[in-house]
């Protein structure tokens, strides 16, 4: 793990990273974006990992805790400074100590980070606060469907490639993700009806 | 307006008797049409899995649900799906200097 206390504009919370971290396109996005968490989140990813198996059966919540942890800690604990964890400190706790970390990071390093990426609506709404209330600085909160959008943009991934990693975070994430990507489909605009099943997209 | 079509009809005797008991333990009584609405909205809302409020969703973007049961189905997801995106297209506007390796 490194950490160096290098902070990147992108922080990203445990749940994004699982979510991202379950498709297709995650391997890119490691070879192609710089990620910075908190300690407190890799320690959740470490714990999820812990707590579940490997072998659970394919579609299950339990499969898809582990293959999301077991792949975002593999970037986190790759010695290059491309994906770094920095210590929060006071440390929180709780079931919210993750996004809370992450709303410290803000509020003491306003002036780094310009995305934060959360699953959480709520998580979203709040940091989105912090942010507005932040002097000198502007970022947004959204959802980790803004990370493959951020290698679409850059050429890094086709469309159709985008659109197979949104199916797989529905797949995944159910009606939460359906509706950030919904959201972000909107938004880029891009239309992945084309790309995905109907069984996916009814 | 309400007309005569509006109207909903259950059986539930132990039901009924249980809203008489309360209707009649409230001074002025309880509104046991809004009470029954509301229950039946969060009944529905909560009965729905994530594919079936997919499916409803589409149905919605596609003109085939009106707003009012969109409201009453899908809740505050409508407005969430707005907000994420609004925040998501101000989020493609911002510098991504150093997002990218070098």
């Amino acid at each position: 793990m490194v950490d160096d206390d290098v902070r990147h504009p992108v922080i990203v919370d445990t749940d994004a990273l699982i979510a991202v971290a379950n498709t297709s396109l995650w391997p890119r996005i490691v070879g192609t974006l710089q990620l910075t968490t908190t300690n407190v989140c890799y320690h959740e990813l470490t714990r999820h990992k812990r707590e579940t198996s490997e072998h659970a059966p394919d579609g299950t919540r339990e499969k898809w805790l582990h293959d999301g942890c077991t792949n975002a800690l593999d970037a986190f604990d790759d010695e290059t400074d491309s994906f770094t964890v920095v210590s929060c400190v006071p440390r929180p706790h709780g079931e919210d100590a993750g996004e809370q970390s992450l709303r410290n990071e803000i509020e003491q390093h306003p002036e780094t980070y310009r995305f934060a990426i959360l699953m959480d609506k709520h998580g979203r709404r709040s940091l989105n606060r912090v942010f507005e209330q932040a002097e000198g600085t502007t970022g947004k909160a959204v959802a980790p469907t803004f990370l493959l959008y951020l290698l679409l943009d850059a050429g890094e991934c086709t469309v159709e490639e985008f659109c197979h990693a949104c199916g797989d975070l529905l797949r995944g994430e159910g009606w939460v993700g359906y509706q950030a990507i919904q959201a972000a489909w909107e938004a880029i605009p891009v239309d992945c009806a084309q790309y995905l099943s109907a069984d996916l997209l009814p | 307006m309400s007309t005569n079509n509006d109207k909903i009809q259950f059986r539930g005797r132990a039901e009924k008797e249980a809203t008489q008991i309360v209707d009649q333990l409230r001074l002025g009584g309880i509104n046991i049409s809004e009470l029954a609405r509301q229950g039946l909205a969060e009944k529905l809302r909560e009965t729905l899995s994530d594919e079936e409020r997919i499916t409803l969703h589409q149905q919605y973007k596609d003109g085939e649900l009106s707003d009012e049961a969109a409201e009453i189905l899908l809740g505050d997801a409508i407005e969430e799906i707005d907000r994420e995106r609004e925040a998501f297209e101000e989020a493609t506007e911002l510098d991504t200097t150093d997002v990218f390796q070098e």
